[in-house]
């Protein structure tokens, strides 16, 4: 007979369902209900609330609320209504979306067994238990924090605990049943479970409400267990050892607190178990709340494919310069800024990591780190050498201060220096040890780089640099994604990105996602480098690609936080074109200082009245405060992700709301560009979209509630107060301003090429198919635009038939600190 | 001079009254309700200091109000100014003016905000009357604003579970403090048969009549004190406190745990140093007390792998080092270790 429960399977089942949040360091967005992502938005999110008890929609009398501030309008409802329920049935739902109530409190589906502790038996399972857990599992995973670590903690967690209840003089158990358990040769977890609960049945569902009752650390140890390189020191974690220690916590109180011979959980009870992640069926109530949600949406999507039809192009300009900047939509407002005063200067948008597919390895530093997005295996290691600075250390946050005797002489003297040092950052801030910033941290700006393979010199198994035909590859696909093939510029400038911020554990999530969570100067700098090689352009010009001798690349970075740029190599420049890159750098300048004063009318105790060098300043401040909770607001409020030629969006105004991806389709004949573009920019807009949704509509459940009191954790995650368990997600400070609106993709092209393309790779199109993001395709040889629904693109007409043109674009700004809706600029 | 010490109390209060005025969607308005009179406070203490010290340097003190009187016993508010005091209002004035600072940025938006200041301006105002006070009965006014406003910040997040028990934890704790305060109070009350203020435990002669026959009740007293002291300051065996105080924002448990809160039980002991410091076995008692706690703090801070776990129990390792300089009779230094770490450990956070 084959067993009911099968340990292999609920395990994997529960690595499926737990967060799963990647440690402090290598922080990437995704989808925070990626575990339902194998269903239909609608269905997933009723699902998940129902099960978890969290919200996965705003309330309705949120939405209502909104109707009443008209930010959602009738013509939307009847629209939405027309489009999901047929046009005969409009009056019915929409009466139903203003009088239908919320349902009483549903007892969420999780924690329905294990509640049976605290009825029948009169006990508090988690409260004796959890603390343990929470405590041990999280000294074991500590990093560097503690100055004696976890005993034995590059051993598994149970050869640690063992190696604890032998030499420690306070024993972890008493109990002989559990101390048999530990030593246990051939260990499962059913054997413990079956003086716990009893009943085969029931396995399944106590594992997932034990697991859930501390989400947080579980989903830690799932993430290390899969990627062990994740943390610095690594440890041999695993969901087995985890559920097995616990269940023997769980063993030892149940043994002490009811007695020897205690009745197993499930044996003589009159319920039946359950399966927690059955199907569900629809009601009307969640109908209702995806009419206000696709309403609500489309009050902003409306508008943008609107202004995409109406927004004249501009006029031809032959560019002197040219700009790649990443994907991401905080660059859309720097690059509109760009253009604006700048219009010979041609932009472009692509992932940061620049095609190249690698690690990196600071000098002197012990790992190296990867360079390139996260589902990336890469094989390249680019290292530096010649670096100027060193990591500083200061004194004054300096955890051996919290030693006793260092601690002693510390407090009598520094300790006063302290606190002028304390008084200088108030008022004037400054750079200091607790600040993350690009080059004290990933590469130095002084130093050079390794990125040529010489002799096949391999090092931590990964190919020291590439070899030129693989650097001849790099920069043809970049420059074929991006439909840069010809019109070269005299000066090409390639700017990664990232965000300096003071003591701040989101560090990670300001750099650049195609780099996983790092700062994109290597790839930027290592770009330029390869594409001003003579080798390099002469292959490059056998496809077609001819890089005049006039053209030359140039690395850059581009700090989003303080609104300021750096260029690498600058001595390389040749010298007809220095004239021409200190003309750019004035008119750069310019327009971060626009771009700075722009971001700013977000944050309200900045006076944006006042001229935007002066904004600027004060923008550039807040990267070094140390109580500064919103140094930049990131990706707050994103919502679209433009596949196409920059014509198309130049004059339009997106509130940095857009992930901008440069695509060419008159040369895409195969649609192997757009292939690419799709696979690579798809989950990762649409992870940072959903990531911000969730965070927004149930912070406390779904995000990392508020920022104020959290406590970092062994340096791999945070916590609240000392004691709480692990908060995965996005803090409150980092989504106050986000509106809650999936993302919608528009690509340039036919619908029936972009149908095509999509069919190739499922995964891809089950982003959109499902409706975890939208797609709508913009026609550029009719000038139609067709939305996918039901799986199949159908033609969209517009609500929106006008759409405001800017007059003086820096009151606009200064008029309000809310969302502003699209407008045209010429 | 004595009689400008009041004003050192009305300032903060009068912010208090103020910061409850404004609505709070006035964030900068409640901000300056705080950061005006702490920064006020600030200068003043530091001209007052400086003039006091140069001109008079012998403690003032002055008799402000009787609450009630009768043929037995009397209970009045009294103001005392001395080195101590001077070292703990200028510590703590420009700690409070800091936090004040950084939490404008730091709290805002937060549905709080209004709550938050006010509160902090309570605390701030507590740790007045308990530095400014001039017998036990005034100390125990301070120190119930200092209880109440501590709770309250702990549990700042009073939607949440964890918050709302360990603001309860901490308050109970707290409980035990007043208590040790109460007895002290009432012993003394029975040696002296007055109401014996800090400027006339000074003077060494009438302590040593009034203890003598009566040494039992001497250690009793002070028994009651270091209870309070300990518990006040985390010291053993009631340390745990500490730690589970930091579930509020982070500015807030700065101030509170690491730096101002934890060094009144210290202060307290400083205060009273003149009473015990003739009793051997009391001293001895401290000594131990600072060793143990100590000890026991830094080996458990050697383990914790969270950031502010760690500090506050190196806090209380510092602090008990403090107890052990005070009763060898080194009170200057630990006055300035006790500043020094108090700034030390802020920006930590």
């Amino acid at each position: 007979m084959k067993p009911i429960f099968n340990e292999v399977e609920t395990l994997k089942k529960l690595k499926h369902f737990l967060p799963a949040q990647a440690p402090l360091k290598d922080f990437v967005h995704h989808n925070t209900l990626h575990s339902f992502q194998n269903l239909e938005f609608f269905e997933a999110i009723q699902k998940s609330a129902l099960i978890f008890g969290n919200r996965t929609t705003l309330p309705l009398k949120e939405y209502r609320k909104k109707y009443e501030n008209n930010e959602i309008s009738n013509e939307a409802i009847a629209k939405v209504i027309t489009q999901l329920k047929g046009g005969k049935r409009v009056k019915y739902w929409k009466d139903l979306m203003f009088s239908i109530e919320s349902p009483e409190f549903l007892i969420p589906k999780i924690g329905r067994l294990r509640k049976h502790w605290q009825t029948d038996y009169g006990i508090d399972m988690d409260g004796m238990v959890r603390p343990n857990i929470v405590r041990l599992v999280n000294a074991y995973l500590d990093q560097a924090i503690a100055f004696e670590g976890f005993p034995q903690s590059a051993e598994s967690l149970i050869d640690a605990i063992i190696y604890i209840q032998e030499n420690s003089f306070v024993k972890l158990f008493n109990s002989k049943k559990v101390i048999d358990f530990l030593y246990k040769k051939d260990k499962k977890i059913a054997d413990i479970l079956y003086l716990i609960v009893g009943d085969e049945r029931y396995y399944d569902q106590y594992l997932i409400d034990q697991q859930y009752t501390h989400p947080g650390i579980s989903g830690m140890i799932c993430a290390i267990e899969k990627k062990p390189d994740a943390v610095f020191n690594r440890k041999k974690a695993s969901l087995f050892d985890l559920i097995y220690i616990e269940l023997l916590f769980e063993l030892e109180s149940l043994e002490k607190f009811v007695n020897k011979n205690f009745r197993p959980l499930a044996i003589g009870v009159d319920f039946e178990p359950e399966n927690i992640f059955e199907s569900v069926k629809r009601d009307k109530y969640w109908k209702v709340l995806e009419l206000w949600q696709e309403a609500f949406e489309l009050m902003y999507h409306d508008q943008v494919l609107a202004g995409i039809n109406l927004a004249s192009a501009s006029k031809e300009v032959k560019p002197t310069s040219q700009a790649f900047f990443c994907i991401d939509d905080r660059e859309e407002s720097i690059r509109r800024n760009i253009e604006m005063i700048y219009p010979e200067c041609q932009t472009f948008g692509t992932p940061a990591h620049f095609n190249i597919v690698a690690h990196f390895k600071p000098e002197n530093a012990k790992f190296s780190t990867q360079i390139c997005p996260g589902p990336f295996t890469p094989k390249h290691l680019i290292k530096e050498k010649g670096r100027k600075t060193t990591h500083k250390k200061d004194i004054h946050f300096n955890n051996q201060s919290h030693k006793f005797l260092e601690g002693f002489f510390i407090s009598q003297t520094v300790g006063f220096w302290s606190t002028v040092k304390l008084f200088a950052n108030i008022f004037n801030p400054k750079e200091s040890p607790g600040q993350y910033n690009a080059p004290v941290d990933h590469m130095d700006y002084g130093s050079s780089l390794v990125f040529e393979n010489v002799n096949g010199e391999k090092e931590d198994g990964l190919q020291v640099g590439f070899t030129v035909e693989e650097m001849i590859e790099i920069v043809k696909g970049e420059l074929s994604n991006t439909g840069l093939t010809e019109n070269f510029a005299s000066l090409i400038y390639f700017f990664g990105h990232g965000g300096s911020s003071t003591n701040n554990p989101y560090f990670a999530g300001y750099n650049c996602g195609a780099c996983s969570g790092r700062p994109s100067t290597v790839n930027a700098r290592a770009f330029a480098a390869m594409a001003n090689r003579k080798d390099v352009r002469e292959a490059l010009a056998e496809y077609g690609i001819k890089i005049p001798d006039t053209s030359h690349f140039v690395g850059g970075y581009h700090d989003t936080t303080q609104d300021t740029f750096v260029y690498f190599d600058e001595n390389l420049i040749p010298q007809d074109k220095l004239k021409l890159h200190e003309d750019n750098k004035i008119n750069f300048a310019l327009a971060l200082d626009n771009n700075a004063k722009e971001r700013a009318r977000q944050f309200r105790l900045i006076n944006i009245k006042k001229e935007a060098k002066n904004v600027h300043k004060e923008v550039k401040k807040r990267a070094l405060i140390l109580f500064e909770p919103r140094p930049e607001y990131n990706h707050s409020n994103n919502c679209l992700f433009i596949v196409g030629n920059r014509k198309m969006t130049q004059n339009l105004f997106l509130d940095q709301r857009a992930f901008l991806n440069s695509y060419n389709y008159k040369a895409d004949k195969d649609g192997n560009l757009l292939e690419n573009i799709l696979n690579a920019g798809t989950g990762v807009c649409g992870g940072i979209n959903l990531e911000y949704y969730f965070s927004s509509v149930d912070n406390e459940k779904l995000g990392a509630g508020s920022k104020l009191p959290q406590n970092i954790l062994g340096l791999y995650g945070v916590a609240n107060g000392v004691k709480g368990d692990l908060r995965p997600g996005l803090p409150w400070q980092m989504i106050d301003v986000h509106d809650p609106v999936r993302i919608l993709t528009v690509i340039e092209n036919t619908p029936e090429f972009v149908f095509e393309v999509l069919n190739r790779n499922p995964e891809t199109f089950d982003w959109y198919r499902k409706g975890w993001m939208k797609l709508a395709v913009y026609n550029p040889y009719t000038k139609e635009i067709s939305i996918l629904k039901d799986g199949k693109f159908t033609p969209y007409e517009p609500l929106t038939k006008q759409i405001k043109k800017v007059d003086n674009f820096e009151k606009l700004i200064e008029s309000t600190h809310k969302n502003l809706p699209v407008y045209t600029l010429n | 001079m004595e009689t400008l010490l009041p004003l050192f109390l009305i300032i903060p209060f009068v912010g208090f009254l103020v910061s409850l005025i404004f609505p709070k969607e006035k964030e900068s308005a409640i901000f300056y309700s705080m950061a005006i009179p702490a920064g006020l406070q600030a200068i003043f203490a530091i001209g007052f200091t400086a003039y006091w010290a140069i001109n008079y340097s012998e403690p003032l003190n002055i008799k402000e109000i009787t609450i009630y009187s009768s043929e037995h016993s009397k209970f009045f508010i009294d103001l005392f100014f001395d080195e101590v005091t001077a070292t703990y209002l200028i510590m703590s004035s420009l700690l409070t003016f800091m936090i004040a600072k950084f939490s404008r940025g730091y709290m805002h938006k937060d549905s709080g905000y209004k709550r938050y200041f006010n509160t902090m301006i309570l605390y701030f105002f507590g740790v007045q009357v308990i530095i400014f006070s001039g017998n036990f009965e005034t100390l125990f006014i301070g120190w119930e604003f200092l209880g109440l406003s501590s709770f309250l910040l702990i549990a700042y997040y009073r939607e949440r579970y964890l918050p709302v028990r360990n603001g309860f934890k901490v308050f109970s704790m707290y409980r035990l403090a007043d208590l040790g305060i109460l007895m002290a109070m009432w012993l003394m009350h029975h040696l002296f048969h007055e109401n014996i203020t800090f400027y006339q435990l000074r003077d060494v002669n009438l302590i040593a009549e009034h203890l003598e026959g009566h040494h039992l009740m001497g250690i009793v007293i002070c028994f009651f004190i270091i209870l309070a002291a300990s518990v006040k300051s985390a010291q053993f065996p009631f340390s745990s406190w500490l730690p589970r105080a930091m579930e509020g924002p982070t500015p807030s448990s700065s101030i509170f745990y690491g730096s101002i809160a934890v060094h009144i039980g210290v202060y307290l002991l400083l205060r009273t140093y003149p009473f015990w410091s003739s009793i051997l076995v009391v001293k001895i008692g401290v000594i131990i007390l600072g060793i143990v706690s100590s000890a026991i703090a830094s080996a458990i801070a050697k383990v914790q792998f969270s950031i502010k776990a760690q500090i506050a129990y190196s806090s209380i390792a510092q602090i008990g080092l403090m107890l052990i300089e005070i009763a060898l009779g080194f009170e200057t230094i630990a006055l300035i270790h006790l500043a020094g770490n108090a700034f030390y450990v802020l920006i930590n956070f």
